[in-house]
C-alpha cells in the first residue's frame, strides 16, 4: 500500500521522465529545442484550459463543454476577423464570449443547481451545434497575419507568445489559488459547501466565479488554437475535454473535490503533451492515442485507490 | 408536491404543442407510415434510455452508452464479416458487457465518480473502435442478421422495435416488480443507509453498469443490422439523447425516484422531435442545440418545481 | 444463564489508534445494558463489530452460547441482532412500509407482493404500538417518528438483540418518552437491548446493568442500582469532575439584539427575544421547537418572512453569513462534522475560514498573520494538537469542538449564538466549554446557548428562554428555574399548539 502510494506521487513526474526519455531514444526528432518549442506551442491550449479544470474539479465539480467551446469560440473569432475587425477588437470579443459561456455554465449549475455534468453537456452540444451552423461544417480562415504570427511564432524576451501565454495562466492560477481570499476558499468549498457557507464564505459567488474563470482560459485556449490552426475550426479541438480532465486526474486532484495541485496538473498535461507529441514522430496511429491516454488514466486512478486515497 | 405535477403535466402538454404544431406543419409528418418510421428510429434510443433509467435511479451515470454501443458494433461487424456468424452474437453482447463491467469496477473499486469512470470508458470503446476500423466503414453481409435485429418483421412492427419493446419491459418489470428493482430505488435513496441496511451496494452497482453494457452490445447490433454496415462513431451522442429522454420523462437525476414508463415518454417526445425536426428540412447541428437546450430546462424546471428539502 | 450475545476480549485498531482493547460485554434475554464512557471510549467500534460492520482483530463473538463471527451487516441481522445508528438510515424516497420491511419483503422468489408487504409493515407498527400509517412517504416524517421507523425495522423480524446508539440524541423530551415505553415494551417481549449513551438521567431510568469503557478499555460492568451520578463520572473520566452551578442573578444589562415576531415557514413563528450583554442567555425547547432556526436568522444563515431585528440599537436585517460577521454577530452550527468544521483542512485553514476576507493587503492575502493568529487562538482555546498545520479530523471530538470556537470568538464577536456547543463532547472538555463560555459573557459579549440538556442550560445560563411551536412562550431567570419548570412551559405550549 504505501508502495502504491509512492507510485501515485511520482506517477506524474516518472511518466513525465519515463516517456521523454523513451522517446528520445526512440526517435531522432524528439530531443531537441524546436521540437520542444513546437510541443508547448501545440499543447498551450491544453495547458490553459488544465489548469481552469483543476479549478472546477477542486470543487468537486466538472466541465465537459470545454471543447466545443474552443472549437466555437475560435469560430467566432475567425469570423470577427473575417469581417475586417482588428484583431485586438476580435481577441477581446472572444475573451469577453468566454466569461460568457463559463458565467452561463456556473449560474446554472450554481444558481439553477444542476449537476455540472448534465449542464456542460448542454452547453457542449448547443456550442457544437451552433459552430456547425454558423460554419457550415468549413474551416473559416484567418488571413490576419499579425494575429497568427503574434500567437503562434512571435517570441518576446526569447520566449514564444503561446509558452509566455501558459507561464502567465499557471502563475495567476497559482498566485489566485494560495493567495487570494477567494483561492484559500474553494478548497473549503470543495471538501464541504455547507461548513463553508456557514463560516460567512460566499460559496455561490466563488463557484460562479470558478465557471467564469474557466470560460477566461477556455477563451485564451481557443486564441492559440485559432492561431495555430490558422482558422476557425468546428471540429477543433475534438480530445481536448478528455485531456484536460486526464491532466487533472494524472496529476492527483480528487474527484470528489477539496483537493487538487496546479503545478501537479501542469506536470500531467505536459505528460498528455509529450504522448501526443511523441505517438506523432513515432507515427503510431492518432485513434490508439485515445487508448493509451484511457490507460494511463486508469492507471492513475489504481494506483490513487491502491495508495489509500480518497 | 403539486407543482411537481404540475410540471409534469406541462412536460405532456408541451409534447401534444409539438406533436400538433408538427402535424398542422407537415404532411410528412402526419402520414401514419411515418408513426412506423418513428417507431423504428427509437429503437436503439429506447433501448440505451431504458438503461440510462435504472443507472439514474441507482444515483449514478453512464457516459458511455454511446462509445460502447459503437465499439460493439463494430466488433460485431467484424465477427460477421470474418464468418463467426451466429458467434457473433456473444461477441457483441459479450464486448459491451465488458465496457460496463470496467464501467462497474471503476465506479466501485477505484472510487471513482460514475461520470468520470465512464467518461474514461467511453474514450477507450471510441479508440478501440477507431483503431480497429482506421476511420473505416466496415462491411459486412448476414441477411439473418440484419433481420433478426433490425429489418424483420410483418406490416409497421420491425425486429428493432420488438427488441426495444422487450427490453423495456423486462426492465418495468424488473424496477418495478422485483425486490432487485426495490433495492435499486433503495441504493438511490441512500447509498450509506442501504449500506448500514446491508443491501449489496457495490454488487449492484456492478451488476447494472455491466447489464447496461451488455444492452449496449443489443444496441450496437440493432445500430449496425439497421444500416448493414458499422462505423466507429456509429451511436456517438447517444448517452446525450438518452440522457435527455430520462430527463425530459421525469426521472430524477441524483437516483432514488423515476421509472421506466417516464423514461418511454420520454423516448417519444426526442423521437417525435427528431423525426418531425428531420421532415422540417431543420438539420442535425439545429437539433442539437435545441436539444442541449431542453435538457437544461427540464432539469431547471424539475429544480425549482420540486419542494425544498427541510 | 446464557447470554443472548457476549462479546469477549475484543479488540481492534486502526491506523494510529487502538480503538479496543480486552472489552468484554453480554447482553441476556429482557435486561437493558447501557453502555457508557466519554467520546473515543471506543462505544461506537464495539457497537459496529456487534452490528457485523467491522470485524474484531482479536477476541470472540458467541449468540446464545454458540460461537460465530459475523461476515457483514445482513450476516448479524441473521442472528437476531439488529442495530439502530445515530445516523439513521431510514431512506426518505420510500413509504414507511417499504422501510419496515427492508430487507425482508414478502413475496415469491424474486417477486416482491407490495399488498402483503404494506399489511406486514402494518402489523409490526401496531404491534409496537407506534401510530404511523405504512403508506406515508418516510420524507414527511419527523426525527422521532424516523426514530421508531427505524426500531420498527429491527422488530419486523422477531430480534434477539437491539443495539441502540444514542438514541435520544437527537429527540425532544416526550419523543423520548414514547421511546422508553416502546423500550420497556420490547424488554417485556424478552428482547435483550444494548443501549448506548451520554445521557445519565436514561442510564437510571432504563438500565438493569451498565458497562463503562474508558479509551478503549473496559472500567467496570455491574448493577445500574449500584450506581449514583458521581461514581459513574468518577467511572467515565477517572477523576472527580466539578459540577459548577454559578447562580448568577439577573442584572439590568443593555440589550444586544432583541427580535421581534419574526417568522421563518412553519418552524418560526412569531418568535421574540432580547439577549443582553454579559449575559448568557439559554434557550430551550422541545425537538421542532424551532431553536436552531431562530439562531439562523439571527446568523444571517436564513432571512426572516416577517418581523424584525435590531442590533445595538440599529436595525438588523443581514442577508448572508457574511454581513452578519461584519457586524458582530456569529452562529456555531450544531452539526460539527457537517457545518462546524471542513475536516480535511488543517486547524489553522478552519480558524481562518471566516476571516480570509479580512486579511488581505492589495487583493493578496497576508499569510503570516493568518497563521499568527490561528496559532493564537487554537492556544487560547486550549486545543490540544501536534501544530496548526495538522488536518482537524485528526484530533477528538472535544478538541475539534475547541476548534470551532477559537474559529468563531477569533472573529471578535460581540453576540455569540452557541447551538448545542456541548453535544458528543466529554465531560473533561465540556466543562471547559462552559468555563470559556461563561468568560465570554464576562468579557461583556452577548452569548446565546442552544441546548437539548436542560442540567446544561440550568448551569452555564443567567437566564432561560423557552421555545414552542416557533414561538418563545417564557423566559425565567436561571436561579428560579428547575428542569421540571422548563418542560413544563415547553410542553404546555406544545399541547396548545397541537
Amino acid at each position: 500500500m504505501r508502495a502504491a502510494r509512492l507510485a501515485r506521487t511520482l506517477l506524474p513526474y516518472a511518466g513525465l521522465i519515463g516517456l521523454i526519455v523513451y522517446f528520445s531514444l526512440a526517435s531522432d526528432f524528439f530531443l531537441n529545442q524546436r521540437n520542444f518549442e513546437r510541443l508547448i506551442t501545440d499543447s498551450a491550449t491544453l495547458i490553459v484550459v488544465s489548469l481552469g479544470m483543476t479549478l472546477v474539479i477542486l470543487l468537486g465539480e466538472i466541465d465537459l463543454s470545454v471543447g466545443a467551446v474552443v472549437a466555437l469560440l475560435s469560430v467566432l473569432l475567425a469570423q470577427m476577423l473575417g469581417l475586417g475587425w482588428p484583431w485586438p477588437v476580435a481577441v477581446l470579443g472572444a475573451l469577453a464570449l468566454g466569461l460568457l459561456v463559463g458565467a452561463i455554465n456556473g449560474a446554472l449549475t450554481v444558481i439553477g443547481d444542476i449537476p455540472s455534468f448534465i449542464v456542460t453537456l448542454g452547453t457542449s452540444a448547443i456550442a457544437t451545434g451552433l459552430a456547425f451552423i454558423f460554419t457550415g461544417a468549413i474551416s473559416v480562415p484567418i488571413y490576419d497575419v499579425v494575429f497568427l504570427d503574434l500567437f503562434y511564432s512571435d517570441t518576446i524576451l526569447g520566449l514564444t507568445v503561446p509558452l509566455l501565454l501558459c507561464i502567465v495562466a499557471f502563475a495567476g492560477t497559482l498566485l489566485a489559488l494560495t493567495r487570494t481570499a477567494w483561492g484559500r476558499e474553494l478548497t473549503a468549498i470543495g471538501a464541504n459547501a455547507a461548513a463553508a457557507r456557514i463560516a460567512g464564505v460566499p460559496v455561490r459567488r466563488d463557484k460562479v466565479l470558478v465557471f467564469v474563470a474557466m470560460g477566461g482560459l477556455v477563451a485564451v485556449g481557443a486564441i492559440l488554437s485559432a492561431a495555430r490552426l490558422g482558422s476557425g475550426a468546428p471540429g477543433a479541438a475534438p480530445s481536448l475535454t478528455l485531456d484536460a480532465i486526464a491532466a487533472v486526474i494524472i496529476g492527483g486532484a480528487s474527484l470528489f473535490g477539496g483537493q487538487a495541485s496546479l503545478v501537479r496538473t501542469l506536470l500531467g498535461a505536459l505528460l498528455i503533451a509529450v504522448l501526443n507529441n511523441g505517438m506523432v514522430l513515432l507515427n503510431i496511429n492518432v485513434d490508439a492515442q485515445y487508448v493509451v491516454k484511457g490507460v494511463i488514466i486508469l492507471l492513475a486512478v489504481v494506483l490513487e485507490r491502491l495508495g489509500g486515497g480518497r | 408536491m403539486t407543482r411537481a405535477r404540475l410540471a409534469q403535466g406541462g412536460i405532456f402538454a408541451a409534447f401534444a404543442l409539438i406533436v400538433i404544431a408538427l402535424a398542422t406543419a407537415s404532411p410528412a409528418f402526419r402520414d401514419p407510415a411515418n408513426l412506423v418510421n418513428i417507431g423504428r428510429q427509437v429503437a436503439i434510443l429506447g433501448i440505451a434510455a431504458c438503461a440510462m433509467t435504472w443507472v439514474i435511479i441507482l444515483g449514478e451515470i453512464d457516459l458511455s452508452v454511446g462509445a460502447v454501443a459503437s465499439a460493439a458494433g463494430v466488433v460485431t461487424a467484424m465477427a460477421l464479416a470474418a464468418g463467426l456468424g451466429p458467434l457473433a452474437i456473444p461477441v457483441a453482447l459479450a464486448t459491451g458487457a465488458a465496457f460496463g463491467l470496467m464501467n462497474g469496477l471503476l465506479t466501485v473499486h477505484a472510487r471513482v465518480p460514475s461520470f468520470i469512470a465512464t467518461l474514461v470508458t467511453f474514450f477507450i470503446a471510441q479508440g478501440v473502435a477507431l483503431t480497429l476500423t482506421t476511420g473505416q466503414t466496415v462491411l459486412f453481409s448476414a441477411d439473418w442478421f440484419r433481420w433478426t435485429f433490425a429489418t424483420g418483421g410483418a406490416g409497421g412492427l420491425r425486429t428493432a422495435f420488438v427488441w426495444f419493446a422487450i427490453v423495456a419491459a423486462v426492465l418495468w418489470w424488473a424496477m418495478a416488480r422485483t425486490r432487485f428493482g426495490a433495492n435499486v430505488h433503495a441504493v438511490g435513496g441512500s447509498q450509506e443507509s442501504a449500506r448500514m441496511l446491508g443491501l449489496p451496494v457495490d454488487r449492484m452497482k456492478i451488476a447494472i453498469l455491466t447489464g447496461t453494457g451488455a444492452l449496449m452490445g443489443l444496441a450496437g447490433m440493432i445500430l449496425i443490422a439497421r444500416i448493414g454496415n458499422a462505423r466507429a462513431d456509429g451511436a456517438i451522442g447517444l448517452e446525450f439523447d438518452a440522457i435527455a429522454a430520462v430527463v425530459i420523462g421525469g426521472t430524477r437525476l441524483g437516483g432514488g425516484y423515476g421509472s421506466i414508463p417516464r423514461t418511454l415518454v420520454g423516448v417519444l417526445l426526442i423521437g417525435v422531435l427528431n423525426n418531425g425536426l428531420a421532415i422540417l428540412n431543420v438539420d442535425f447541428n439545429t437539433q442539437q442545440v435545441i436539444k442541449g437546450a431542453l435538457v437544461i430546462g427540464v432539469v431547471l424546471i424539475d429544480r425549482w418545481t420540486r419542494p425544498k428539502e427541510a | 444463564m446464557t447470554p443472548l450475545l457476549r462479546l469477549d476480549g475484543i479488540s481492534k485498531g486502526f491506523p494510529g489508534v487502538q480503538a479496543l482493547q480486552d472489552v468484554s460485554l453480554d447482553v441476556h434475554a429482557g435486561e437493558v445494558h447501557a453502555v457508557m464512557g466519554e467520546n473515543g471510549a471506543g462505544k461506537s467500534t464495539l457497537m459496529k463489530i456487534a452490528a457485523g460492520l467491522y470485524r474484531p482483530d482479536a477476541g470472540s463473538i458467541a449468540v446464545d452460547g454458540a460461537a460465530t463471527s459475523f461476515a457483514g451487516p445482513a450476516d448479524a441481522t441473521a442472528h437476531g441482532i439488529h442495530t439502530v445508528f445515530q445516523e439513521l438510515t431510514v431512506l426518505d424516497n420510500l413509504d414507511v412500509g417499504r422501510n419496515v420491511m427492508m430487507g425482508h419483503e414478502p413475496g415469491r422468489g424474486p417477486l416482491l407482493d407490495r399488498r402483503a408487504l404494506r399489511r406486514a409493515a402494518q402489523e409490526v407498527l401496531d404491534r409496537l404500538g407506534i401510530a404511523l400509517d405504512a403508506a406515508t412517504p418516510a420524507a414527511r416524517l419527523s426525527t422521532g417518528a424516523r426514530q421508531m421507523v427505524e426500531i420498527a425495522r429491527a422488530c419486523a423480524t422477531a430480534p434477539r438483540v437491539l443495539i441502540l446508539d444514542e438514541p435520544t440524541s437527537s429527540l425532544g423530551s416526550h419523543e423520548e418518552e414514547t421511546l422508553f415505553a416502546l423500550i420497556d415494551r420490547l424488554k417485556a417481549m424478552g428482547v435483550g437491548i444494548v443501549y448506548i449513551t451520554h445521557r445519565m438521567s436514561e442510564v437510571f431510568r432504563l438500565a438493569d446493568r451498565l458497562t463503562v469503557l474508558r479509551d478503549g478499555r473496559h472500567v467496570v460492568t455491574g448493577p445500574a442500582a449500584e450506581f449514583d451520578r458521581d461514581s459513574l463520572i468518577r467511572a467515565m473520566v477517572g477523576r472527580d469532575v466539578e459540577d459548577r452551578s454559578h447562580g448568577m442573578v439577573s442584572r439590568d444589562l443593555p440589550p444586544a439584539l432583541s427580535v421581534a415576531r419574526v417568522t421563518r415557514g412553519r418552524a418560526v413563528r412569531g418568535a421574540t427575544l432580547r439577549l443582553h450583554e454579559g449575559e448568557v442567555l439559554g434557550l430551550a425547547g422541545l425537538m421542532g421547537a424551532g431553536r436552531t432556526e431562530l439562531a439562523r436568522l439571527m446568523a444571517g444563515a436564513d432571512q426572516p418572512d416577517s418581523g424584525s431585528m435590531v442590533l445595538f440599537g440599529a436595525p438588523y436585517a443581514p442577508r448572508d453569513v457574511a454581513e452578519a460577521i461584519a457586524a458582530g454577530v456569529v452562529y456555531v452550527p450544531e452539526d460539527r462534522k457537517d457545518l462546524g468544521l471542513v475536516l480535511s483542512l488543517s486547524v489553522a485553514e478552519n480558524i481562518s475560514l471566516p476571516a480570509y476576507r479580512q486579511h488581505r493587503r492589495a487583493g493578496l492575502l497576508d499569510l503570516a498573520a493568518l497563521r499568527r493568529r490561528a496559532a493564537d487562538w487554537a492556544g487560547r482555546l486550549g486545543v490540544k494538537a501536534p501544530s496548526p498545520a495538522v488536518r482537524v479530523d485528526t484530533l477528538s471530538g472535544g478538541n475539534q469542538q475547541k476548534v470551532v470556537l477559537a474559529k468563531w470568538l477569533a472573529m471578535a464577536p460581540r453576540v455569540v449564538l452557541l447551538d448545542e456547543p456541548t453535544r458528543g463532547v466529554d465531560v473533561g472538555a465540556k466543562a471547559e466549554i462552559h468555563a470559556r463560555i461563561r468568560a465570554l459573557a464576562a468579557d461583556g459579549a452577548a452569548v446565546l446557548v442552544i441546548s437539548s440538556e436542560l442540567p446544561e442550560v440550568l448551569s452555564v445560563a443567567d437566564r432561560i428562554a423557552v421555545m414552542a411551536g416557533g414561538r418563545v412562550v417564557g423566559t425565567v431567570p436561571a436561579a428560579k428555574a428547575s428542569e421540571e419548570s422548563l418542560l413544563a412551559l415547553a410542553f404546555a405550549e406544545d399541547e396548545v399548539a397541537a
